[in-house]
């Protein structure tokens, strides 16, 4: 009996600690890196895989074998498909791959520009439900199509998907996480954006490089893009959200013997918005923006010591700014119509029941006709390495 | 006489009522208010279980199903006594369907999950054949484990900036309508209710003394973790997602993005683990302690294995789907179980105590 | 196995749960006739 037992045991045992009944080692998986969807025919979608070809991320280009050099340019491999939903495309994907597709390590979801306008809801579902999916990817509307996209050939990086990471995350226009987009789409008082890709030529002109940028924000009522904003007016958006990080703001100086430019980079952006409810009902919102920057560049001949100037350029740097969150804010509430900046959200924060009594319903027609106050406090903190401009020498032809 | 000290009782109570909740985001019916709900509940909750502390001495140290017998009499009182080992086993078996569902959808994908329910089942029954000390003084181990595992998990996603506080507000913007909602009767019966089976376990404490503060202690603690996860399980994701999301703690943990830390999701594993195991532990002793003593036998042993080879066939019978293994727990169970059995009968106990008492004087 | 026989199944406890609260009682009943039976020999093995 007893030694029966202690056999049995055994058994179990050496069953249940081998472990690893669904293991899987990385030379069974192919690690999907980035996602593209566009449309595809027939109301269809076409679903595009970029898979990181593990053997050549570490080789080096020299290295390569005549087989691999080819293929070494990038160690992507983009596969696509089409299908009715996203789960099937995805099997379908599968099938014709010698290994399972692993979603994890997935940094981000790119829509083409007629899924976008078509509405994206139905294809996202899959991206929240999917227990490989990551809900911090970020998302991204491509100008073109998904797969474009995900078939640039970059050169810092072996990835496209790589670059575009790197390039949201350093968030020199707003971007959004995937997590942060759902949100936007079904809370309310707020709409989503998502930041436009483009491939462009790297120099001006025809070049035969080309660079993925970040070239503006795309709009969106609903889940449908609705429209977009431009690379400047994407900045103002960016304001708004507090969200700036780092940039440049420059100024024209008029004034003075020589006209020229001052370029200040940004050390510390803080906006901070309040929303009023004014006694007809009629909704303001006033937004406060704190800025300390530094003076890096000055091209006219301006002098920086003196305190009188600095005050101008300050003055100058305060309407800039101004005019940049006004020019976006003028857009989005005229034409756009789609409350991207969240403004709705931040009233139901703040007056909840007002909101709920006189708002939700018709906040569409209301956020248009809202009205903004933007107020900016700049401090210059530093000059550069020297006070002094470059000054060309003809006054002392005058001394002479 | 086995005895188990009262830190053991407490880090026991504290990880029982932490249970599964702290992955199925507490309340979250409440949307972005659900740190309030949890907050209401457990002192609620609190004041519930010190109820049930306070029966547990005023009949002299009686477990909870000698009160009926002993208030009721031999005929009402057996068999109201009887319905609590098969509600704890009935509850145990949720809690291995929950890990049978959980598992294979976090970490063990392709596992079959009779297997996964099988061996857990099995580390449980091999635990609890050593005694309720063993499962204490695991228990006593785990607490700061899990702990250490809350402070991480927080550091890390406060560092990686996930946390936007905003989300919270309004405050109550939707009015305590749906925070009541979430409290009464869930947000008490789950967890809390369920502690009655402590009074089980407070007969094996060894020093009595006190026991009511490490009680409120235990509780409140528990409680209000809870009520952290989901205040931080909103901020990180929003209300929208929080609410769709069915594990929003898996969610949560799976957003830090500080460089080398990607993937959080074994801290998840580490909850999931210990606080089910606790729970399962839990639940089956007590059934096994009532069934001893309702079958009149000498040792819980066999009163463990049957307890536990019923549960896991109820576990294997009971689910079909996972949604309707959630929504009976959200709509059926607190209100036509639990409420009756954890809150009317105590209630009836609790009423009848004097009037038990004035008898016995008057025959005196 | 039939399905939806058994009266803890989801299912059935989201459309009847009544049948679930029988089941306990039930149970509760059958249990309680072990119980006066087992006492009853324990009393008289003391008388």
């Amino acid at each position: 009996m007893r030694k029966a037992a202690i056999l049995l045991l055994i058994a179990t045992m050496s069953m249940s600690l081998t472990a690893c009944w669904s293991n899987r080692e990385v030379n069974d998986i192919a690690i999907v890196s980035a996602i593209g969807i566009d449309q595809g025919n027939n109301g269809n979608i076409r679903l595009s895989l970029q898979l990181a070809v593990p053997l050549l991320i570490g080789t080096g280009s020299s290295q390569g074998g005549a087989g691999t050099t080819k293929l070494a340019d990038t160690s992507g491999w983009v596969v696509s498909e089409e299908g009715a939903t996203v789960m099937e495309t995805y099997r379908s994907i599968q099938q014709k791959l010698p290994r399972q597709i692993f979603f994890s390590h997935s940094r981000v979801i790119i829509v083409g520009h007629s899924m976008a306008e078509s509405g994206v809801s139905q294809v996202l579902d899959f991206f929240e439900r999917y227990r490989e999916s990551q809900m911090k990817s970020y998302f991204a509307v491509s100008a073109t199509t998904a797969s474009d996209v995900l078939n640039y050939l970059p050169k810092f990086e072996r990835l496209s998907s790589e670059v575009i990471f790197e390039e949201l995350k350093r968030r020199v226009l707003p971007t959004v996480r995937l997590v942060d987009f759902l949100n936007a789409l079904q809370s309310e008082g707020v709409e989503p954006f998502a930041p436009i890709l483009e491939i462009t030529a790297s120099e001006n002109g025809e070049s035969p490089y080309k660079n993925l940028v970040i070239s503006g924000s795309a709009v969106f009522k609903e889940d449908k893009m609705i429209g977009k904003l431009d690379d400047n007016e994407a900045r103002g958006l960016h304001w708004v959200l507090d969200t700036v990080k780092e940039g440049v703001v420059t100024i024209e100086i008029e004034e003075g013997r020589r006209k020229g430019r001052i370029s200040a980079e940004l050390e510390k952006v803080n906006v901070s918005r309040k929303m009023k409810i004014g006694e007809s009902g009629k909704m303001e919102v006033r937004l406060h923006a704190d800025v300390s920057a530094n003076i890096y560049e000055n091209t006219s001949d301006m002098d920086l010591e003196i305190s009188e100037n600095t005050k101008s350029v300050i003055d100058l740097f305060k309407k800039q700014i101004e005019n940049r969150i006004t020019g976006s804010i003028q857009k989005v509430q005229r034409e756009l119509q789609s409350d991207i900046f969240g403004f709705g959200q931040s009233i139901y924060r703040r007056y909840p029941l007002t909101w709920k009594k006189s708002y939700r319903e018709q906040w569409d027609t209301l956020f248009s006709e809202m009205e903004t106050k933007i107020d900016v406090d700049v401090r210059v903190l530093r000059n550069g390495l020297t006070n002094k401009t470059i000054k060309i020498s003809d006054s002392e032809v005058e001394q002479k | 006489m086995t005895q188990i000290s009262k830190y053991e009782m407490f880090a026991l109570l504290a990880l029982f009522q932490l249970g599964t909740t702290l992955i199925f985001g507490f309340s979250s019916d409440a949307g972005r208010d659900a740190w309030i709900a949890s907050g209401i509940s457990t002192l609620f909750g609190a004041g519930l279980v010190l109820i049930y502390l306070f029966i547990f001495k005023a009949t002299g140290g009686l477990t909870l199903v000698e009160w009926f017998p002993w208030i009721f009499g031999k005929w009402l009182g057996t068999p109201l006594a009887w319905l609590f080992p098969l509600l704890f086993i009935y509850n145990a078996a949720r809690i291995i369907s929950d890990v049978r569902f959980l598992f294979p959808v976090t970490i063990l994908n392709r596992t079959p999950d009779w297997i996964i329910g099988f061996t857990f089942l099995g580390v449980v029954i091999y635990a609890l054949l050593g005694g309720i000390e063993v499962i204490a003084r695991l228990a006593g181990f785990f607490l700061p484990l899990i702990y250490i595992s809350i402070m991480l998990e927080v550091t890390l996603l406060a560092s990686s900036g996930t946390f936007h506080f905003a989300n919270l507000l309004p405050v109550v913007g939707e009015g305590w309508g749906r925070i009541w909602k979430a409290v009464w009767p869930l947000g008490l019966m789950q967890t809390f209710g369920e502690s009655i089976e402590f009074a089980i376990i407070w007969s094996y404490v060894g020093q009595k003394k006190g026991l009511a503060l490490w009680t409120a202690g235990g509780t409140l603690l528990a409680g209000f973790s809870i009520a952290l996860m989901d205040l931080l399980a909103v901020s990180g994701l929003g209300e929208m997602a929080f609410q769709q999301m069915m594990y929003p703690a898996f969610a949560l943990l799976k957003l830090s993005n500080i460089n080398y830390f990607d993937n959080l999701d074994a801290i998840g594993i580490i909850y999931l683990v210990v606080n089910a195991f606790i729970k399962m532990s839990v639940h089956l002793f007590s059934a096994a302690v009532c069934l001893r003593y309702l079958i009149g036998g000498k040792s819980e042993k066999p009163m463990v294995v049957t307890a536990s080879l019923m549960a896991l066939f109820v576990s294997m019978t009971m689910v079909i789907s996972f949604t309707e293994h959630l929504q009976v727990a959200k709509q059926i169970i607190p209100y036509h179980v639990w409420v009756p059995m954890f809150l009317v009968l105590p209630g009836i106990v609790l009423l009848a105590l004097p009037v038990r008492k004035w008898i016995a004087g008057l025959k005196t | 196995m039939i399905r939806h026989f058994f009266s803890w199944e989801s299912r059935n406890l989201l459309a009847a749960p009544w049948k679930f609260q029988l089941t306990l009682l039930v149970g509760a009943l059958l249990g309680s006739v072990i119980t006066w039976i087992r006492w009853k020999k324990k009393s008289k093995k003391r008388n």
